[in-house]
């Protein structure tokens, strides 16, 4: 074959250039540590950073998520220990009370100590969190959920009862509010859902905590007849101090405490057991996502891994490849420029 | 013929000759020169009698060694090389401003859709409203971004198609002179104009460059120049036909296109320039990954301002009242056509479903549906009013519209797939197709047409409509009807739930990992907002890597044929060295022959003399 010298240059260009190319892309490679920099670069595996990285942002968010509804359930779970203690203290007075050594003078002064605690109680019902939000007020959150009973003093009910007269507010009822903390199949949340895996509840209307079927406070039926007692816990200890302080003395003789208050009073001590239970499950099932999604976490930042970054020593091994390759091709470049035959003639 | 005779032909032949390779040594480095060699051969023998006696030797001609079939690929592949080269560089550029991996449109996206997670967690934080709208702000911003950004790459496009053509006409207008040249000295002479032919192949060459051709060679040795698909006459019998850079037939278009004049009638002939050439690959990147990736990137907008909007149109805000428009919804205005009647008539573009419940004060220009007529009879009517939506939404397609009046009808036609939706004209009339509401306004004259752009609309359009936070629709529909206390059914009338309640703002949410864009032929939508981002960007990324492998492989090729061209016709130095010392033995010799010769006749005379 002809060779003419035009040949010699071009071609001594082309490798040059052609290493020179190769060694830039490694160069970006290994510098930035990504074999995909841009969606070119692996069109398809652009897809997929982007589902990976999607699937991974979303889960972080859901664990933020499941921080947020954790601290509020440990709020609620922590008034309601609270409460309880409060209670078991009133209940021991109360047993305590029924006892004959003690003289409806002594009995006042005991009723005097739960009044006392009977505010705790109060405020713990009406208790808010940090963003001013009633915490047993079901979704209702800005209205002060129990009220002073405008039929009975002394008294309070829920303004979700319709007793509650002109403060009387029915949407108390429902709802409570559902945070996300797992995949949803559907992405859909209705109107107090009730049964969505991927969230979790953390708000509770008052009722559903505080509510017994107190005997001793008379019938309660449901809906709730006007000028009824309602049934929950504070109403009990009520019940108790009016009957410490004689002033219920139809039923209770010199102001000992009927069994039947007695009995009402442990009956809100198991059922606040029963709440707090459920907020331990409600946080179980926090947790158990949480490091579910962890797990998944992993695998998807090791797939991305495998797709994104580049392998390292395979980058440094190509680079010392190309470096060599480059660097003969410029030695030969430099060589063949100086076969002439005119470097002969004279 | 005498011997001095015969020395002096053959020193004239090796001097000429030597001028040869001088010259090739001479132009070893000139870009498309083709190496001469000069043809020797003995002169007619003197037939002296009975014997024959040779005469010399002349130089016939000086021929060039060249191959008319390489030359041609030389420049077709040359024209396929630039093509993707420009192509390819084009394409990264669209492809950083709207497709890079990190801190793109989908992590701004990802951003926003966190801050209202973080709001269903706690609706009622003034904190976390506030925190919803400058994220949506800063989407808004980013895209407001991009879109710029392209806005200027579609000027630099125009001017750089305006450049080209300019470049284009002045090679055209050069090889026209040499074709002109190389006639005359082809009817006149007896060599080929060797010298000149390697210029005009060189001119050839560098057209190829800028667009992608076709020659043919005529018989009085001009040459023709057609575009590569040979649609487009640019130099035929020597008769040049500019192309010429102007404005599309849409004037408010803002996009250059390539016209030539054919008997006074101007054609539109941007479409067969495509391929070959710096023009050609832009054409090619601006059609296939400018356009594509503006209008995929488009329906993800769309679909997002969309479906945002009507779930935020379900719920309701901090005060109680329905949901407004959280983004500004689409409103995209037809391109006039430059020959349409001035009667003003125009026509728009906007994502309006058709509602079960029949209403809509969006359409009276309300900013949100259940405004002044109040809510739908009952909740199940609402939620049907979004499931339209939905059903909208998916069927959003990526492409530019044309809207067509023939006098009695309206034809839209999808200018991607081509599939159209007819209506009669008559006031108030529409068509609902492929998700958006087509509506003409205003008189118009039969003939009329617009283009409209709504995927690319959007992305300028693309702003936040709600400045307060307490504005987010937060609350969904109440779980109970206030009247009755009976649980909600699709019966109850729309009411509002209490204020804690985020069940409206955790759908709108969970919009994020929802698939909501392109249904497929069973209606189902297949991808995410987010996934339709993802397939604007694999898309980028395909065409790029296509370009790329394409640019390579022509590359290939072109310095395989342009080694064929170097084998036949390049200059080797070491060559021209033999020759010159075989040129130049061989002018001694004839020298001394000359020298003989004379050495005979004073001989000879010596011998007269005595």
């Amino acid at each position: 074959m002809r060779v003419s010298t035009n040949m010699f240059h071009t071609t001594g260009f082309n490798s040059i250039s052609q290493h020179q190319n190769e060694i830039l892309k490694i160069q970006e490679q290994l510098s930035t540590g990504n074999k995909v920099n841009r969606p070119s670069d692996d069109p398809v595996g652009t897809t997929q950073i982007h589902a990976l990285t999607r699937t991974m942002n979303t889960i972080d968010q859901y664990s933020k998520n499941g921080e947020y509804a954790s601290s509020q359930l440990v709020l609620e779970e922590t008034a309601i220990k609270d409460m309880q203690d409060v209670l078991q203290h009133v209940r021991d007075i109360g047993i305590m009370m029924s006892n004959d050594t003690y003289n409806p003078d002594q009995r006042r002064i005991a009723s005097i100590e739960i009044g006392q605690l009977m505010q705790h109680v109060k405020g713990i019902m009406n208790m808010k969190n940090s963003d001013g939000e009633y915490l047993f007020a079901a979704n209702n959150v800005h209205d002060e959920p129990y009220i002073e009973d405008p039929n009975n003093a002394g008294y309070m009910l829920y303004i979700g009862n319709p007793n509650a007269a002109a403060d009387y507010k029915p949407e108390a009822n429902y709802g409570g509010r559902f945070v996300q903390i797992g995949f949803d199949p559907n992405n859909k949340l209705d109107p107090d859902d009730p049964l969505n895996t991927s969230r979790v509840r953390i708000t509770d209307a008052g009722p559903y905590v505080f509510d017994i079927n107190a005997t001793a406070l008379g019938p309660q039926s449901d809906p709730p007849a006007a000028g009824e007692i309602e049934g929950n816990i504070y109403n009990a200890m009520e019940m108790l101090r009016r009957q410490l302080a004689g002033l219920e003395p139809a039923d209770s003789p010199n102001g000992r405490p009927t069994s039947a208050v007695l009995e009402d009073i442990t009956t809100g001590i198991e059922t606040l057991s029963e709440s707090v239970a459920k907020i331990g499950v409600r946080q179980v099932r926090i947790e158990s996502q949480y490091d579910a999604g962890e797990t998944f976490k992993l695998s998807l930042t090791e797939r991305r891994m495998n797709i994104q970054e580049t392998d390292v020593v395979k980058g440094i091994t190509d680079f010392t490849m190309r470096q060599n390759a480059l660097q003969m091709a410029q030695q030969i470049f430099t060589k063949v420029q100086g076969m002439s035959l005119f470097n002969y003639l004279n | 013929m005498d011997m001095l005779g015969i020395a002096a032909s053959a020193s004239a032949t090796f001097k000429k000759a030597l001028e040869v390779t001088s010259h090739n040594v001479a132009n070893s480095a000139t870009p498309g020169y083709s190496r001469q060699r000069a043809e020797i051969s003995s002169m007619n023998p003197v037939i002296a009698g009975n014997s024959v006696l040779g005469g010399g030797s002349q130089v016939n001609t000086v021929e060039r060694i060249y191959a008319d079939y390489i030359q041609k690929q030389l420049v077709s592949t040359n024209s396929g090389v630039k093509g993707y080269e420009q192509a390819t560089m084009f394409a990264k550029q669209v492809e950083g401003v709207v497709a890079s991996n990190d801190q793109g449109i989908n992590e701004f996206m990802q951003k926003y859709f966190d801050s209202l997670q973080n709001l269903s967690n706690n609706p009622t934080s003034g904190v976390n409203r506030q925190l919803v709208l400058d994220q949506a702000n800063s989407l808004t911003g980013h895209v407001g971004n991009v879109s710029q950004a392209l806005k200027d790459t579609n000027y630099q496009l125009n001017a750089q198609i305006e450049g080209v053509t300019k470049e284009i006409n002045k090679h055209l207008l050069s090889i026209k002179t040499y074709n002109e040249t190389v006639a005359k000295a082809s009817a006149q002479g007896i060599q080929p104009p060797n010298d000149l032919l390697d210029k005009r192949e060189q001119a050839v060459l560098e057209l190829s460059n800028l667009v992608g051709i076709k020659v043919f060679n005529q018989a009085d040795g001009t040459i023709d120049i057609h575009s590569a698909n040979a649609k487009v006459p640019l130099l035929s019998d020597n008769i040049l036909t500019n192309l010429r850079a102007a404005p599309s037939p849409y004037p408010d278009e803002n996009r250059t296109e390539l016209y030539i004049d054919i008997s006074g009638e101007k054609r539109l002939v941007s479409d067969y320039l495509i391929g070959g050439g710096e023009l050609g690959g832009i054409l090619d990147a601006r059609k296939n990954v400018f356009d594509r990736a503006q209008n995929e990137l488009g329906v993800t907008l769309n679909g997002l301002v969309a479906s945002n909007n009507w779930q935020h149109y379900m719920g309701y805000d901090e005060n109680g009242d329905a949901g407004t428009s959280l983004f500004t919804p689409l409103e995209s205005k037809g391109l006039r056509h430059e020959r349409n009647s001035m009667g003003g008539g125009e026509v728009m573009v906007t994502f309006n479903p058709v509602t079960p419940s029949g209403i809509n004060d969006l359409l009276n220009g309300e900013n949100t549906p259940y405004g002044t007529s109040g809510q739908p009879a009952t909740f199940g009517d609402k939620k049907a009013d979004l499931d339209a939506a939905f059903t909208s939404i998916d069927q959003l397609s990526a492409a530019n519209y044309e809207m067509y009046y023939d006098g009695t009808d309206w034809t839209v036609t999808n200018l991607t797939t081509k599939a159209e939706a007819t209506f009669a004209a008559g006031p108030g009339n529409f068509v609902q197709f492929e998700g958006l509401r087509f509506e003409p306004t205003g008189a118009h004259v039969s003939g009329d047409r617009f283009v409209i752009k709504p995927h690319q609309d959007i992305m300028a359009q693309f702003e936040t409509r709600i400045s307060d936070g307490q504005q987010l629709a937060t609350r969904g529909q109440s779980p109970i009807e206030t009247a009755t206390g009976n649980p909600v059914t699709d019966a109850s009338a729309p009411e509002p739930a209490a204020i804690g309640d985020n069940v409206n703002i955790a759908n709108m949410a969970s919009m994020e990992s929802k698939k909501i864009l392109f249904a497929n032929a069973s209606g189902e939508p297949s991808e995410t907002l987010l996934g339709g981002y993802s397939k604007m960007a694999a898309g980028v990324g395909m065409y790029v890597r296509g370009t790329e492998v394409n640019f390579e492989a022509q590359t290939q090729a072109f310095n395989y044929i342009n080694e064929r061209r170097e084998t036949l016709s390049g200059v080797s130095l070491d060559e021209e060295a033999t020759n010159l010392m075989r040129f130049q033995q061989a002018y001694q010799a004839a020298a001394q022959i000359m020298q003989t010769s004379q050495t005979l006749f004073q001989t000879l005379l010596g011998v007269v003399r005595g």
